[in-house]
């Protein structure tokens, strides 16, 4: 690469910069007086804005930093980065909306700073690993983003279940990278490099599966699968969400997903897909790594509705679901096709609004009812009826079902699953739906059929609250009746990817 | 002679070493010395490739090994502050007594 041609990917990284910036504004303003600091959250949300526009006025540049995809680079910035790097950024954003109501954290006045720099460090690793490229680069994105996140989780230093939360996420996650990293070494010593498309250009000249490539492989997907919490590697998902304060929950759920998705999928496709190796049968073993992904996808998605189905607690219900939305991602994965990746690309956009837009329900609910219990949304149908009317939205699209954004989302991952011929798994994923469809109605049913004891009335929401809602909750219905913009956005910026 | 096989066996061992520590020791300051093994195993493979292969650029594993050792420092100091703040909570650092969050 010449000096050019550095000059100008170093000049795409732009939105990283600033944000790095923002993070060593913000440290200086929580060192400065305490009228300073309660400006934090204000300056917050305008470097997340600043870092939003240079990602999109980026995206002219990239059409011509094309050939910057050629050699074994660290980090790429094409289309594909651009469009996950948007949605992380702008969920972001919505994020500091969240903190500044989640009245558990603010309850902590002077560790204000401290909090917005946990959250801005988040930021950095999911953009990091949004344009990772190389597995070693991935794995210390991976770190950036998970390390501020266990401390971020116990962030209620004198709750006990906060503290457990970010224990048990602290062993989880710790294992589980320090396992892929001793994968990557494998990987290192049998292929001599850690690039993504490192094994595409080793295999197509011929050489097999080995014992040590497959062990390898199985250890860095199990890191990769521990950051998109896909069975068997989710068990910290339910605690972790249930202890940690709401806000911190949706983050971990929505955006911390969105770059775990976005780097899973660009080191199966850049290693696999771009040959034909994943249809190649592994050492004799009688399956390749597509029905090796198919297995994952049904374990996920049926191990995730199953268990939501007997939750009472919506952080955990939600938690559950999360894990069925990322089996049908996995499954669009495995269709290993250009409709699957769109697919992919599409349904993370709606899942932002919708798993967002849930959330901020929850957390409102929360602190008018004080629970987070489903037991206890009775009645919450008439004492509350535009917010419940939002969380039937929200639930109606997290479904999938046709009114809403939701159903399209679903709907074009069974086209890619028929266009590959995966029946079986087009069947489980429809099964799944339904069981879907039954436990999200069930909150609909206590909120709207069970009367409360008591008839009190609840703190009414405010204007900013409404406006927050029905920017995340009237897209899915437009987005429901006419889908084709997503799908257009995933295809072109798709195709900058060059996949 | 000492070759590249024999540092590949002390790592694995260093590896399931860990890997045995993390699953079996209920006190969580143990099943974090077990991490620490099994991202010593990894750093010292890396170093030892780069040392015997004459494919990879010069000194390319010790570089990621820096780069390893760096992130366990960190999450280190990170692992036993959280540990830290859970004995002050629950007076205890015991893995399986620890569960106020349902199962």
């Amino acid at each position: 690469m010449d000096l050019t041609n550095q000059l100008s990917f170093l000049a795409t990284l732009i939105p990283e910069y600033l944000i790095i910036l923002f993070l060593l504004i913000i440290v200086f303003m929580d060192f400065s007086t305490e009228k300073i600091a309660e400006k934090i959250p204000a300056v917050a949300m305008s470097g997340l804005l600043l870092a939003l526009l240079a990602n999109l006025f980026m995206t002219g540049t990239l059409y011509e930093t094309e050939k910057l995809l050629a050699g074994g680079e660290i980090f790429v910035n094409d289309g594909f980065a651009f469009l996950f790097k948007f949605m992380i950024l702008a969920s972001s954003l919505i994020m500091v909306y969240f903190f500044v109501q989640d009245d558990e954290v603010n309850a902590y006045k002077t560790r204000k700073g401290e909090f917005y720099i946990l959250f801005y460090s988040m930021v950095l690793g999911m953009m990091l690993l949004a344009s990772a490229n190389d597995l070693i680069a991935a794995y210390i994105a991976l770190e950036v983003l998970s390390l501020p996140s266990y401390i971020a989780a116990g962030f209620l230093k004198v709750d006990k279940r906060s503290s457990e939360a970010s224990l048990k996420y602290l062993l989880f996650g710790a294992v589980a990278s320090g396992v892929m990293l001793f994968g990557i070494s494998l990987l290192y010593f049998s292929m001599s490099s850690t690039s993504f498309q490192i094994l595409v250009s080793n295999m197509s000249h011929g050489i097999g599966f080995d014992p040590v490539m497959i062990l390898a492989l199985i250890f860095i997907i199990g890191g990769f699968g521990y950051k998109i919490s896909m069975v068997p590697f989710h068990f910290w998902t339910p605690d972790v969400f249930e202890g940690a304060p709401v806000s911190i929950t949706t983050f971990l759920s929505v955006s911390s997903k969105i770059a775990g998705v976005a780097v899973f999928v660009r080191f199966i496709v850049y290693s696999f897909a771009g040959s034909n190796l994943m249809n190649q049968e592994i050492a004799g073993l009688g399956f390749n790594l597509n029905s090796f992904l198919v297995l994952l996808s049904i374990l996920t998605m049926t191990v995730g509705n199953l268990t939501a189905i007997f939750q009472n607690n919506i952080k955990r219900m939600l938690a559950y679901s999360s894990i069925g939305h990322i089996g049908f991602i996995v499954a669009a994965l495995a269709a290993n096709s250009e409709q699957g990746l769109i697919a992919i690309s599409s349904y993370l956009l709606i899942y932002t609004l919708m798993n967002f837009g849930a959330f901020l329900v929850v957390l409102l609910i929360k602190f008018r009812i004080g629970s987070e219990d489903i037991r206890d949304y009775k009645g919450l149908g008439y004492k509350m009826p535009f917010l419940s009317v939002m969380m039937v939205i929200f639930l109606v699209s997290l479904a999938g079902l046709p009114p809403t954004a939701g159903f399209w989302a679903k709907f074009y991952v069974f086209t890619a699953l028929m266009e590959a011929k995966l029946y079986l798994l087009a069947l489980f994923a429809i099964f799944n739906t339904v069981i879907g469809v039954f436990y999200y109605f069930r909150v609909m049913k206590v909120m709207y059929f069970e009367k409360s004891e008591t008839a009190e009335p609840l703190p009414i929401l405010t204007g900013g609250n409404k406006t927050v809602l029905l920017v995340l909750g009237l897209p899915l219905l437009i987005l429901g009746i006419y889908f084709t913009p997503v799908v257009e956005l995933a295809r072109e910026t798709l195709k900058i990817a060059g996949f | 002679m000492v070759g590249l096989s024999h540092f590949l066996v002390l790592s694995s061992i260093l590896f399931c070493l860990g890997l045995f520590g993390v699953f079996t020791r209920k006190n969580a300051i143990m099943v974090l010395m077990g991490l620490e093994m099994i991202l010593n195993a990894a750093s010292l493979n890396f170093v030892a490739i780069s040392r015997f292969s004459e494919k990879l650029a010069p000194a390319a594993g010790q570089v990621i090994s820096l780069f390893i050792i760096v992130l366990a420092a960190s999450e280190a100091a990170i692992a036993l502050a959280i540990v830290l703040n859970l004995y002050k909570n629950f007076y205890n650092v015991n893995i399986d007594e620890i569960n106020t969050l349902k199962e």
